[in-house]
C-alpha cells in the first residue's frame, strides 16, 4: 500500500472512532427546560346552610301543664371548611325583640372539626357563638331549632333571618 | 541474388492488396490471423479513442447529522393561587387550575420521552400536571409532581412538538395557608 493511502486509512479510522464516542456522548445526554410555579394557598372560609327556610309552627299545648308545646326542627344541616386556625362559627337574627322565643345549638358535630357551644337563645339581635374551635378542618353539624311561646304571648307570626358566621375566634 | 518480397502498402487499394495476398499465396490459417489481428486492433484503437480522458480528481463528501435536542416552556414562570373559587363548604378539598403555558420539543432521534420533576423535596400542598393535546407523542396522564422525574409524554422521537401544560395545585383545608415555590424541570430522555 502506498504511503499516501496507509495515511488517510489511518485518518479515516481515527475518523470514524471519535465520531462513534461522540455520537454515544450526544446521545446519551439529556436536555431539559424549568419553569418555575408557584402554588399559593390564601385563607378560606366557607359557610353553607342546607335548607333555606324553615317554618316552625307551635299549635299543640300540654294537658299536664297547659303550656303550649315547643315547635323543633332539626332538618337543617351546616357545613364550613377553613383553613385558616382559630375560628368559630356565630349565629344571631336580624330581629332585635322577638316576641316568641327561638333558639339554635348545633348537635353532631362532626369529629374534630369544632366543639358545640350552649345552645342559644334568640333574645336580641346579638351575635353569639354556635361552634367553638374551628381549624383548619372542614366540618358540618345538624341546626336544632327549637320555637316556643307562652299563654301571654298570643298568637303571632314572626320571621327571623338567621345569620351563620365562621370568623375569628 | 536479389530477393524480390511482395510490399504491402496500405495505399494500395484493395484490389492491389488482394492481388498480393493472391501473390503470397496465404493458406486459409493466415487469412483468418491477419483479420483477427486487423479487427483487434481495430477495436483497442476505438476503445482508447472513445475513453480518452486528461486528469481526474475526486473527493469525499461526509453529511454528518448529530442528535439534536430542544426543548422549552412558553413562559418562565405560573401562579396558581387557591383563592376560594368553586370551593363548596364542608370539602376539604380545594383546587385550582392553570393551561396558560405550553411545551415545545424538536427531537430528531427516536426512543424519546419527556419526564418532569421539581426541585421541591416536600411540597406543603398537591402540584399536578397533564399533556393537553400534545401535537406529537402520547400523554402519560395527570402526573403528581415530585422530586423524582415522572413521565409526562412518552414516543415523542424524530418529530417537533407541542402541548399544553395544564397545572392543577390541590389543598386540603388541614395543610392552612402558605405557598410553594417549585422550579420545574421537563427533560428529553431516552425511553
Amino acid at each position: 500500500m502506498k504511503p499516501i493511502l496507509r495515511h488517510t486509512a489511518k485518518c479515516s479510522s481515527g475518523l470514524f472512532l471519535l465520531t462513534l464516542v461522540l455520537g454515544t456522548f450526544v446521545q446519551a445526554q439529556e436536555v431539559s427546560t424549568s419553569q418555575i410555579l408557584t402554588l399559593e394557598v390564601r385563607e378560606l372560609n366557607k359557610i353553607s346552610v342546607s335548607n333555606n327556610a324553615v317554618t316552625l309552627t307551635v299549635d299543640q299545648a300540654s294537658l299536664e301543664s297547659g303550656s303550649p308545646v315547643p315547635a323543633v326542627n332539626s332538618d337543617g344541616l351546616l357545613f364550613w371548611m377553613t383553613n385558616g386556625e382559630s375560628k368559630k362559627i356565630t349565629v344571631a337574627t336580624n330581629n332585635p325583640a322577638p316576641r316568641f322565643l327561638l333558639k339554635v345549638v348545633a348537635e353532631e358535630v362532626a369529629n374534630g372539626s369544632g366543639v358545640s357551644a350552649p345552645e342559644v337563645v334568640f333574645n336580641d339581635n346579638s351575635t353569639k357563638d354556635l361552634v367553638l374551635g374551628v381549624s383548619k378542618t372542614s366540618g358540618r353539624c345538624r341546626v336544632r331549632l327549637t320555637a316556643s311561646a307562652t299563654i301571654s304571648d298570643g298568637i303571632g307570626r314572626e320571621i327571623h333571618i338567621i345569620t351563620y358566621t365562621i370568623t375569628g375566634g | 541474388m536479389k530477393y524480390n518480397a511482395p510490399i504491402l502498402d496500405v495505399s494500395d487499394s484493395p484490389q492491389r492488396s488482394l492481388s498480393v495476398l493472391t501473390t503470397l499465396n496465404p493458406t486459409p490459417k493466415l487469412i483468418r490471423t491477419l483479420v483477427l489481428v486487423t479487427f483487434s486492433s481495430l477495436v483497442l484503437f476505438l476503445e482508447t479513442a472513445q475513453s480518452q480522458t486528461y486528469g481526474t480528481s475526486s473527493h469525499d463528501i461526509t453529511v454528518a447529522v448529530s442528535t439534536i435536542t430542544l426543548i422549552q416552556v412558553s413562559s418562565g414562570a405560573v401562579n396558581l393561587t387557591i383563592d376560594g373559587t368553586g370551593v363548596a363548604a364542608g370539602q376539604d378539598e380545594m383546587s385550582t387550575t392553570d393551561e396558560s403555558t405550553s411545551l415545545q420539543w424538536g427531537v430528531n432521534s427516536g426512543n424519546r420521552k419527556i419526564t418532569v420533576n421539581t426541585n421541591l423535596v416536600a411540597p406543603t400542598f398537591v402540584l399536578k400536571v397533564f399533556a393537553v393535546s400534545p401535537t406529537q407523542g402520547i400523554a402519560a396522564g395527570e402526573v403528581t409532581i415530585s422530586s423524582a422525574d415522572a413521565d409526562l409524554l412518552y414516543d415523542i422521537g424524530k418529530s417537533t412538538g407541542s402541548c399544553s401544560l395544564r397545572y392543577t395545585g390541590v389543598a386540603y383545608a388541614s395543610q392552612g395557608i402558605g405557598s410553594d415555590a417549585h422550579t420545574l424541570t421537563f427533560t428529553v430522555t431516552t425511553q
